[in-house]
């Protein structure tokens, strides 16, 4: 019997990751209305004695996040024509890029307990949390790059190639989170 | 309604909306007055200045269209199927907009339900 | 009733072929790797079921504390674990795991054509981190230690200040494995229903307990989120000294029950919603009738998985909100009975409409549609708030949602126990007791939880511990407790009926009852594989199409969709079912098990505060997932 559509549906894989993007963006959508809560139920915002964040490196650093999406899609497009040598090239500086966002991540982060703490106020207590949150699944999308270039030097398989354009889908959805956490923070310089 | 059988397009586009829109527009509805209250009737509401009988009017007026758009998009579909002026083999496409229009009509009156409830009760009484 | 015609001898071939390539590792090793939807549906039904005799023990401890005025068979703070973990336990442990991993697994791929899952090891790895909970949870009961803050946890009852123990930890820790379970699960179903129906199965003709599922597992992706933030909120503040709920500190109690309630609700639904599909599967085939307004019934499943979401502040109504708060709410609450409604007619109008035969099956589920609309009676009741506002937090309330969860809930998962067991074992199990077991679960619930509207009514406050006698509530206590022992004993005639049918029942045909969805179709038990051929559809009740099935069969001698070169089943369109794809399938692993139980030893390091061999296990964790993944379906060339 011939195959009527012909590999017309995207492939399980991709919908799985799908649900798994439905399901943590509905996890950020939690922490960040809460954070809108806790904002509504405060008389100053942030409270005082805590400065309010400044709006550079944010911006700066998830719009550096939302570049490194492009050779993500580099990869996977290499991927659809089998080259091996370009998909692992564009994974790797997408990678360099992903970790050293991370690091400058981490570096704010620590710079910001040293001013104030999520045990000071409930501020702190969302403002780390939700900050935290992005940075564990920026952290998970380099564990899942690593698999790649695990994997991937192998040779393509369907298998891989579902990997890879669900981890490139992975990607975006962690830059699209980071520009509404970025939002979210900085609401409260408004 | 001739038009319809040559823009598949169209056909998918009047489907989902019929399906995804009423349901959508109730949910900013919810989601966005249940945040107004908050807004006004917390201990931010002074710094935030958010009025609750003018946002929630504006929603349900709003909701209320995207509702009732689509709405019609289910009842022109399902005229279209039932004249046979759609493609439809499957019969998939007189069953989704079937559930269309079920699903317009049940939004619609929640949408207005809420709506003159919000507008009728005094903005922060507890 | 559609006989399986004796295959002829091409098609011996290659259902031997298949029997071979299907076939998993016997004895105990092969259920630690097995990754058969059906053997994973199994061990569910198996699990859930001693966590439901459990929780009814529990169950039966408290009926037997509250009999009557200022009794002292146990203390308030071993009450207080029993009432905790006998809700955690009869929701997470039992009725959800039952319905979708018992049910859900052993039926969706069989109901679609599909010979398995889309993701057969993280449906293995599903199960066991759901056991890996249960573990969890029941070892804090071993050490006196369970929850104890009720099975929504209040702030700050629950908070490191008034609970500094372990227990809250085992709680939310728990029920964050649960959850894991639970959305890997339902990420399963979804891509399952999506792209491995058989060909020619479009949107229209689904089989309506997928439609049920298909709710369910939306609704689990989308609920979860919002109790695992509440849990990890409250873990940071027991743990970290974070502010949350504290509003010292501008942190908010009622964020909490917000968060809590955004989950808890839609989690009744994910309750019942099975439960609703079961009992539109057993109506079509008893009554000989296609359900009434098929796409209205299906509708309204995925309609009140929705609307779900935007009740949740229902269960605050007392909580000092504003008016303009609460009035969204009780709106979303009144116009949700429509779809309930809807189904309600629906099934109704198939039964008086078909000639229905009362078999145990159906009787469950004429129980059910009574019970439904009892507790959906008093549902509405406390949809309204002045009502509500008076009746909040009694036994008012215990009687609504027991109406509605075990009389509508778990009785169509009885029913559906009785109607599937002849599929699943290969025989039948004794009908004439079977009735006389439905009679007696039916007036024990009543006898139990009727009398509970009153004594709520009366006052009666939730979980308390006892009462004193002046209150005047003695009697409906009693009455309730000896209702309690009644459904007791009928749920164990029912064990009984289907234990010993197991072993002695007469043998069962493929289609004992005549059904009209795809399970019927193939051997009681089905085989490892489910079909010997992919079965090509055209309509929702394809085992009512007798040309359909006799092409098949012609189809199984022909060889075609037969795939008998390689462990694959077919994927094809999301909407309109047409065939895409011929997918290679993962096959047993040990990997599954492997990573829930390093999941479950890490959180238990944690509630006992060994952080650093916790961080260990996580690496551990990465590593196990490594390596299931390094071993990739293999397509036959």
């Amino acid at each position: 019997m011939s195959i009527l559509a012909g590999h017309r549906a995207r492939p399980n894989g991709w919908y799985g990751m799908v649900v798994l993007i439905a399901a943590e963006g509905a996890l950020f959508g939690t922490f960040i209305g809460t954070y809108v809560y806790l904002s509504f139920h405060a008389p100053a915002w942030p409270p005082d004695g805590i400065a309010a964040p400044s709006a550079t490196a944010p911006l700066v650093l998830s719009l550096v996040l939302v570049a490194s999406t492009v050779p993500m899609a580099l990869a996977v497009r290499a991927g659809r024509r089998d080259g091996v040598a370009a998909a692992i090239g564009w994974v790797a500086l997408a990678f360099v890029v992903q970790a050293v966002y991370l690091g400058f991540q981490i570096h704010l982060y620590v710079d910001d307990l040293a001013r104030f703490k999520p045990q000071t106020d409930a501020y702190g207590s969302i403002y780390f949390a939700l900050l935290g949150l992005h940075h564990v699944h920026v952290a998970a999308g380099l564990l899942l790059d690593l698999w790649l270039f695990l994997r991937l030097p192998r040779g393509f398989t369907p298998y891989r190639r579902t990997a890879l354009s669900a981890i490139a889908l992975y990607w975006y959805f962690v830059a699209v989170a980071g520009l509404a956490v970025t939002a979210t923070i900085l609401s409260a310089t408004w | 309604m001739v038009t319809l059988a040559r823009t598949p397009r169209l056909v998918s586009g009047l489907q989902w909306y019929a399906l995804l829109g009423p349901p959508l527009s109730w949910t900013v509805q919810l989601v966005l007055g249940y945040y107004t209250t908050q807004a006004a009737c917390g201990a931010a509401a002074s710094r935030l200045g958010v009025e609750v009988h003018t946002w929630n009017a504006v929603l349900t007026v709003a909701a209320l269209a995207v509702a009732a758009g689509g709405w019609a998009s289910a009842a022109a579909l399902h005229a279209a199927t039932g004249g046979g002026d759609v493609d439809d083999p499957l019969g998939r496409i007189r069953f989704l907009s079937t559930a269309g229009l079920a699903i317009g009509i049940i939004f619609v009156t929640l949408i207005l339900f809420t709506g003159a409830g919000v507008l009728a009760l005094p903005e922060c009484r507890r | 009733m559609t006989a399986i015609q004796p295959p002829a001898p091409a098609a011996q071939e290659r259902i031997e072929r298949l029997d071979r390539i299907w076939a998993e590792r016997p004895g105990f090793t092969g259920w630690l790797t097995t990754t058969d939807h059906k053997r994973i549906g199994l061990m569910y039904v198996a699990a859930s079921l001693v966590f439901f005799a459990l929780g009814g023990a529990e169950a039966l401890i408290m009926r037997t504390q509250l009999a009557g005025p200022g009794r002292h068979v146990v203390g308030p703070s071993t009450y207080d674990q029993l009432l905790t973990m006998h809700g955690i336990t009869m929701i997470f442990l039992f009725v959800i795991p039952l319905s979708i991993g018992g049910f859900g697994n052993y039926l969706v791929p069989l109901m679609i054509g599909s010979r398995d899952m889309a993701f057969p090891r993280m449906n293995a790895l599903s199960f066991w981190l759901f056991l890996g909970s249960g573990i969890l949870l029941y070892a804090s009961l071993l050490l006196h230690e369970a929850p104890n803050a009720g099975w929504f946890n209040y702030v700050p009852l629950a908070s490191r200040r008034f609970d500094p123990g372990p227990n809250i930890d085992f709680y939310t820790l728990a029920l964050i494995l649960n959850g894991v379970s639970s959305t890997a699960a339902a990420a399963n179903f979804l891509v399952t229903i999506a792209k491995l129906r058989a060909p020619g199965m479009s949107l229209n003709r689904i089989p309506l307990f997928c439609f049920a599922i298909l709710a369910t597992s939306f609704s689990l992706v989308f609920a979860l989120p919002a109790l695992t933030a509440d849990l990890v909120f409250l873990e940071l503040d027991r743990k970290l000294g974070f502010h949350f709920f504290d509003a010292a500190r501008g942190g908010d109690p009622l964020l909490w029950q917000d968060l809590f309630w955004i989950f808890g609700h839609p989690e009744v639904y994910i309750i019942v919603l099975p439960a609703f599909g079961i009992a539109t599967s057993i109506i079509p085939t008893f009554t000989r009738r296609k359900m009434a307004a098929f796409p209205l019934v299906a509708l309204a499943e995925l309609l009140v998985a929705f609307i779900g979401f935007g009740v949740w502040v229902h269960h605050m109504f007392a909580t000092g909100l504003p008016q303009t708060t609460l009035i969204f709410f009780a709106a979303a609450s009144l116009i949700i009975v429509i779809p309930s409604g809807i189904q309600i007619f629906a099934w109704c109008m198939t039964l008086v409409d078909g000639t229905p035969e009362f078999k145990t099956p159906l009787l469950f589920i004429v129980g059910f549609i009574i019970f439904f609309v009892f507790g959906g009676l008093s549902g509405i009741t406390l949809a309204a708030v002045p009502f509500d506002q008076q009746v909040t937090d009694t036994y008012y309330v215990v009687a609504h949602f027991h109406y509605v969860i075990w009389g509508a809930a778990v009785f169509p998962v009885l029913g559906g126990l009785y109607y599937w067991f002849p599929k699943v074992t290969g025989r039948m199990y004794h009908e004439r007791l079977g009735q006389a077991t439905f009679w007696l679960i039916f007036a024990g619930t009543n006898i139990t939880f009727f009398p509970m509207h009153i004594s709520g009514m009366l006052g009666m406050p939730r979980r308390v511990w006892t009462y004193p006698a002046r209150m005047g509530w003695g009697p409906e206590n009693l009455a309730s407790t000896i209702g309690a022992f009644i459904l007791a004993s009928g749920l164990v005639l029912l064990a009984a009926n289907l234990v010993v049918s197991r072993f002695r029942g007469a043998p069962a045909s493929a289609d004992p009852f005549g059904g009209g969805t795809l399970e019927w179709s193939t051997s009681s038990p089905p085989p490892a594989y489910n079909f010997a051929v992919i079965p090509v559809v055209t309509s929702a009740y394809p085992c009512w199409d007798a040309d359909d099935r006799a092409a098949d069969a012609r189809r199984l001698a022909a060889g075609q969709l037969v795939l008998e070169h390689g462990h694959e089943t077919t994927t094809t369109t999301p909407v309109d079912g047409h065939l895409d794809d011929v997918l290679a399938m993962p096959a047993e692993s040990i990997w599954p098990v492997t990573l829930a139980a390093v999941c479950t030893v890490g959180l238990a390091l944690v509630i006992s505060s060994h952080y650093v061999t916790a961080l260990v296990s996580v690496a551990v964790a990465a590593a196990v997932l490594a390596a299931w993944h390094a071993v990739e379906p293999r397509s036959a060339a």
